[in-house]
């Protein structure tokens, strides 16, 4: 029995040292069990970590990966420049003339408040019951647009056309035009500026610069600086509206489509609105 | 249907004109060459069941491209580049010109041309093969492979 006994006590001792010598590690291998297992205590543990990553991520992102990431913009950036410039162009020009009619229509406004003064004006306005304004301005020019190129701006190529006659082939004339104007732009060498206006016996030849093309409207007669301005605004719509594509890869139909534009939307009227009503 | 822009260029007298001349019905004045520098006009060919016109600006051309102004380049798909097979001078600035050329328009279809091959011996002919190493020769007085140059162009132009 004692023998038995002092076995027994052996052994309780033993495992107390033991209990003693791996009560912590007993602890904390149950803790990690339990961790493992528990999504959430998990999470606890782990989240701090990831958080600690993602922080210096956003703390040094900038130092290690900037050049990188400069590039690719870069790049993008290059690709798309055109396309951007494109976009851009017409509603820029858009804004711009906003301005300029808005102080058009305050140059009408003193010629109306002038000629009313006038007894001519009373008389006139007896008469017809129109504005002054509009009457003179409209008098003076009985304007009528006959052809409508789209040109490619630096090879001189043919994108939409409308005419009145079908006399001559339409892309010869699209070519020679660009030549006329690279020469006078080149021989005149005014900085940056373009040519906008071409005199040709009782033609005018209005033309309406693009970042890639241009739009030449040649007119029988000759236009009003207000009139060359909504017609210059009315352009400026129309390639908001229809010119928004790459220009360099149009496809067959795309000719057709806006021929048809350009017809409706410049020959079938006067240029100035005011005849129009 | 596609539309191209062709550039024929080199010195002064190596029978652009004559060439572009060759090639198509005369639509424009050659006033415009003298006033302007430059004259347009368009050839229109079917290659393989495809319409191709080839809108071809025919330079005057100064002594070398330097004065001729840059913009008249600009968006073209081919140049031909003519020199004089009888006159070696024209070939002086051969170099310089198509270094110009393939800076302001990088990967360009360039096509050397001897011309006026109705002036010179079979000798010279070989000479210049080795000197200039042109594409072609031509002339422009007989007709001799100037429909070729043009077709052999726009096929390229077209694939
Ligand atoms: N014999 C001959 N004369 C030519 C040929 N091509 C042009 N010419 C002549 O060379 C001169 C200059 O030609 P032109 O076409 O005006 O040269 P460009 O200044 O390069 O336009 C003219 O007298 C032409 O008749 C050719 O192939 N053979
Ligand atoms: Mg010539």
């Amino acid at each position: 029995m004692k023998a038995q006994h002092d076995r027994t006590n052996e052994e309780l001792l033993l495992d107390r040292i033991r209990d003693i010598l791996l009560r912590d590690d007993r602890k904390t291998l149950s803790r990690v069990e339990a961790t493992l297992q528990e999504r959430q205590r998990l999470s606890e543990k782990v989240s701090p970590i990831i958080e600690e990553h993602i922080h210096f991520l956003k703390e040094n992102f900038p130092r290690e990966f900037q050049t990188e990431v400069e590039k690719i913009i870069d790049i993008k950036l290059k690709r798309s420049q055109e396309k951007i410039i494109e976009l851009i162009f017409p509603k820029l020009g858009l804004l711009i003339r906003k301005y300029i009619s808005h102080e058009i229509d305050m140059l009408r406004e003193r010629i109306d408040r002038q000629v009313r003064k006038s007894w001519f004006g009373r008389l006139q306005r007896w008469m017809a019951g129109v504005k002054e304004s509009d009457q003179i301005l409209a008098n003076l020019h009985q304007t009528s647009v006959e052809e409508v190129y789209i040109v490619q701006r630096d090879s001189g190529l043919l994108i939409g056309n409308a005419s009145l006659n079908q006399t001559i082939d339409k892309e010869l004339i699209a070519g020679m035009l660009t030549a006329i104007k690279l020469f006078m732009e080149d021989a005149f060498r005014r900085g940056e500026e373009e040519v906008e206006l071409i005199h040709y016996n009782f033609y005018e030849i209005f033309i309406q610069n693009f970042y890639g093309f241009y739009i030449a409207v040649a007119i029988r007669g000759s236009l009003s600086l207000e009139e060359r301005d909504q017609l210059s605004k009315q352009l400026f719509i129309f390639a908001e509206k229809e010119l928004n594509v790459d220009l360099k890869n149009l496809s067959p139909s795309f000719y057709h489509q806006i021929n048809n534009k350009l017809e409706t939307s410049f020959l079938t009227k006067t240029t100035t609105q005011h005849n129009d009503q | 249907m596609i539309s191209k822009k062709v550039v024929l260029t080199g010195s002064f007298g190596v029978g652009k004109t004559s060439l572009f001349n060759r090639f198509i019905s005369n639509t424009f004045s050659d006033k415009y060459l003298t006033t302007i520098g430059v004259k347009v006009d368009k050839k229109s060919m079917t290659i393989e069941g495809e319409e191709i016109s080839l809108i071809l600006w025919d330079i005057a051309g100064e002594v070398s491209q330097e004065k001729v102004p840059k913009s008249y380049f600009l968006g073209t798909s081919a140049i031909i580049y003519i020199f004089d097979l009888s006159s070696p001078t024209t070939l002086k600035n051969m170099q310089a010109d198509l270094r110009l050329l393939n800076n302001l328009l990088p990967g360009v279809l360039i096509r050397k041309v001897g011309n006026k091959q109705d002036l010179v011996t079979e000798d010279v002919i070989q000479q210049m093969k080795k000197k200039a190493n042109p594409d072609t020769f031509t002339s422009a007085k007989t007709g001799e492979n100037v429909e070729e140059l043009f077709l052999d162009i726009a096929k390229f132009l077209i694939s």
